[in-house]
């Protein structure tokens, strides 16, 4: 194909990243925007607090994509058309990106400097000066640390519900992710490579012309004296000490090399950084005191809330509930069988990730020239979504491959591959923050005892990096779920479907299908495991990274 | 006056230990921001006024550093300012040189007089918190010595030392002796 020929399709793939980009900001923009004034309410008010908190630490850790065919068959039949698949991919990416959003702006009021809020309350700014001057700016750091992994979520979630499946019929939205599983299902091998390539530059437009404008904007409105942490450098001297000395007597040259070094250290880490160490350190303040009122309130709304559970479980039993409940008695041996597959590659996924980020990023802490090429890498990698070049990547994966490791070996290695390239950039990037942070003086009392590489790994890089890493394996597991998802059943070429055992594979089969009673079971039984995840697991594991970093005393400021 | 006060009123302005400037905020706007309830000024006539105490406290020039950009005494002026600039009947202090070094807090300490009873301010009285006696017997006329757990007023001590005070006098010197010994009955008791 000649380059004259390729315009149009250059042209149409802008256009489609454009409408995917425009999806996503509108849905962060909005997440933003309304957690102001949740977090606000959830800050000031004894119940809201307690009920905006139960659902966003529930629903924070949840791979939402498993629940996208519910949501699409709600939206596809209740709305319908063209205007009910926009808005199920939206509310879709909108469950993705929200609860981080909405957590980091809750905590960022809940944890405003009381002087601060005095001071407020004395010049009477008022409620919307208050918002104005104190709780959307103090709100901003946490939301600059937040912004890349939503952008990038945001864009893994809404490339794959682009299209979808239902039954016989396809529905899709114009969109990056439709065009390009389009052109590979028809097997239009350069306009997809172009479709990609124009995803790649336009994210790392987005990425360096306006997210790391914005996070150095929001990052100078920080409060907080912990933001200064992040400037400890670890530094083994690159040049000779002659060399060195003459360097030191020009100090305009040293000047020089500072600038280019803040200039590399990238603005993400700083402000993730402040996030993760907001979220453990900042000592929050004990939640608001029920008023009577509130507590009758509340009551009344608990009621309400079960009374009209119990209604609508017992108006729909027999339509509804009896069959449900015949397809888990049936089938639920193996609903259980295939969850505990998946989970079993979560565990391993996770796993090498964490294996994998240890040796990468005490290369990069340790090491400025390694740091300086690799982070500004790994930031864009992490923000170019799996699922965009997935279609791609299952070629080898049913042709050559299928051939020589047997179909079942290479598809098992697909998944795992997808699973990994989703999750493995947060793992490294979390881990990275932890390592990055740990105090130069604790760097040089290793250096002084004359400790070996091994011994600074086991007694100080890893223990320092691990609270951070363990605060971001909720949405890390999310990520690795999300990949699972997309890899677990494939419509590879000519429409030929691929799929492993597992519960998402299960999940989307019956999408395909139209069995709404085995997806609805699938997605009570996986309700019920995240909730009990959130509540046994993930809180716990949270709360001892918490403590355990504090009694480390490793935050000397 | 002579009334009990249940909310922030406009009479009264408070000067806080940790300076309490928004971050986000340059010196000016944070000073503006005292001027913002009065919907009578234009925003031309706020920032004029709020250029006119940045003046008052020596930061004439700063207007557009961040709190950030400002060393700790600057910052404690602009907090003055910020204060004045509401106009109050009565200043409230809570060791507003508490987390300044030394010197600056010498320095600052012999200024804040002038700066806030001058012909332009509104301020009537001061209430200042300190444990630093030195800083104490520099700037008050009437001491209550707080003790006891609950606190409870232990000693009143009126301090009749012309202005400028300097802490070499025996004058000086006595009253600090004073407030330390019913401090130090006040912690043995």
């Amino acid at each position: 194909m000649n380059v004259v020929l390729m315009i149009p399709t250059i042209i149409t793939a802008i256009l489609a990243t454009l409408a995917t980009f425009g999806r996503v900001a509108l849905t962060i923009i909005l997440s933003i925007v309304l957690g102001w004034f949740l977090g606000y309410a959830a800050a000031k008010s004894g119940l809201f607090e307690r009920i905006f908190l139960s659902i966003t630490q529930t629903l924070e850790a949840v791979p939402v994509i498993t629940f996208f065919p519910v949501v699409l068959i709600f939206f596809v039949k209740s709305i319908g058309g063209y205007i009910g698949t926009e808005l199920a991919v939206d509310f879709l990416v909108f469950t993705a990106v929200v609860w981080n959003i909405w957590v980091g702006e809750y905590e960022s009021i809940k944890t405003a400097s009381q002087s601060l809020e005095d001071a407020a309350e004395m010049l009477r700014l008022g409620f919307w000066g208050k918002f104005r001057y104190l709780y959307i700016p103090i709100t901003m750091p946490r939301i600059a640390g937040n912004v890349l992994v939503s952008f990038a979520d945001a864009l893994f979630y809404i490339v794959v519900s682009e299209v979808i499946t239902l039954g016989t019929t396809q529905y899709s939205v114009f969109g990056i992710g439709a065009l390009i599983a389009n052109w590979v299902s028809n097997g239009e091998w350069t306009n997809a490579f172009t479709g990609l390539g124009v995803l790649i530059v336009m994210v790392t437009a987005v990425l360096f012309g306006i997210l790391r404008p914005f996070v150095n904007w929001a990052v100078k409105y920080s409060y907080d004296p912990l933001m200064e942490v992040t400037r400890t450098r670890i530094r083994r001297p690159v040049v000779t000490s002659r060399a060195r000395a003459f360097v030191a007597r020009n100090i305009r040259y040293i000047r020089r090399v500072a600038a280019i070094e803040d200039a590399v250290m990238p603005v993400f880490i700083k402000a993730s950084s402040y996030a993760i160490r907001h979220r453990l350190t900042t000592r929050p303040r004990p939640r608001n005191v029920l008023t009577v009122t509130e507590k009758y309130v509340g009551l009344a709304f608990g009621v309400a809330i079960i009374a009209w559970l119990t209604y609508a479980i017992y108006s729909t039993w027999q339509s509804t509930w009896v069959p449900i409940i015949n397809d888990t008695y049936n089938h639920g041996i193996l609903y259980l069988y295939y969850l505990g597959l998946d989970w079993l590659r979560v565990a391993l996924v996770t796993l090498t990730s964490i294996v994998i980020a240890i040796p990468i990023n005490y290369l990069m802490v340790t090491n400025r020239k390694v740091e300086a090429i690799l982070l500004p890498i790994l930031e864009d990698l992490a923000s170019i979504p799996v699922s965009a070049y997935l279609p791609l990547m299952t070629i080898p994966f049913v042709t050559y491959l299928a051939v020589t490791l047997g179909i079942h070996a290479s598809l098992e290695l697909l998944v795992f591959m997808v699973a990994f390239l989703s999750t493995a950039w947060y793992v490294i990037y979390n881990m990275y923050v932890g390592m990055k942070t740990i105090p130069r003086s604790l760097w040089d009392v290793a250096d002084n005892l004359k400790l070996s590489t091994w011994q600074k790994l086991r007694r100080l890089a890893i223990p320092g990096a691990m609270p951070a890493t363990i605060t971001g394996l909720a949405s890390t597991v999310g990520s690795t779920w999300g990949g699972l998802e997309v890899a677990e059943y494939i419509q590879g070429l000519n429409g030929h479907v691929y799929m492993v055992h597992g519960y998402t594979a299960l999940m989307d089969y019956y999408t395909a299908v139209g069995n709404i009673v085995g997806l609805e079971a699938m997605s009570l039984i996986l309700a019920i495991n995240v909730i009990l995840l959130s509540v046994f697991v993930w809180r716990r594991l949270f709360k001892s990274a918490r403590e355990r970093y504090r009694l480390e005393g490793a935050i000397t400021l | 006056m002579g009334e009990e006060v249940g909310a922030p009123t406009p009479k009264l302005a408070m000067i806080f230990q940790d300076f309490a400037l928004f971050p986000w905020l340059t010196a000016l706007e944070n000073v503006e921001l005292a001027l913002m309830h009065r919907k009578d000024l234009s925003k031309e006539v706020r920032r004029e006024i709020a250029r006119k105490y940045l003046a008052l406290v020596g930061l004439e020039g700063f207007e557009d550093y961040y709190p950030r950009e400002l060393s700790g005494g600057m910052k404690q002026r602009v907090a003055i300012a910020r204060a004045l600039a509401a106009q109050p009947v009565v200043l409230l202090m809570d060791e507003p040189f508490a987390n300044l070094d030394a010197i600056t807090a010498e320095g600052l300490r012999a200024e804040i007089y002038n700066m806030v009873f001058n012909e332009e301010s509104t301020v009537k009285a001061i209430v200042m918190v300190s444990h630093n006696l030195e800083e104490v017997v520099e700037l008050s006329d009437r001491v209550i010595v707080l003790g006891g757990r609950p606190a409870s007023i232990i000693a009143e001590v009126d301090v009749k030392l012309p202005r400028p005070r300097s802490t070499r006098d025996v004058e000086f010197q006595d009253y600090l002796d004073r407030l330390y010994s019913l401090l130090s009955i006040s912690l043995r008791a």
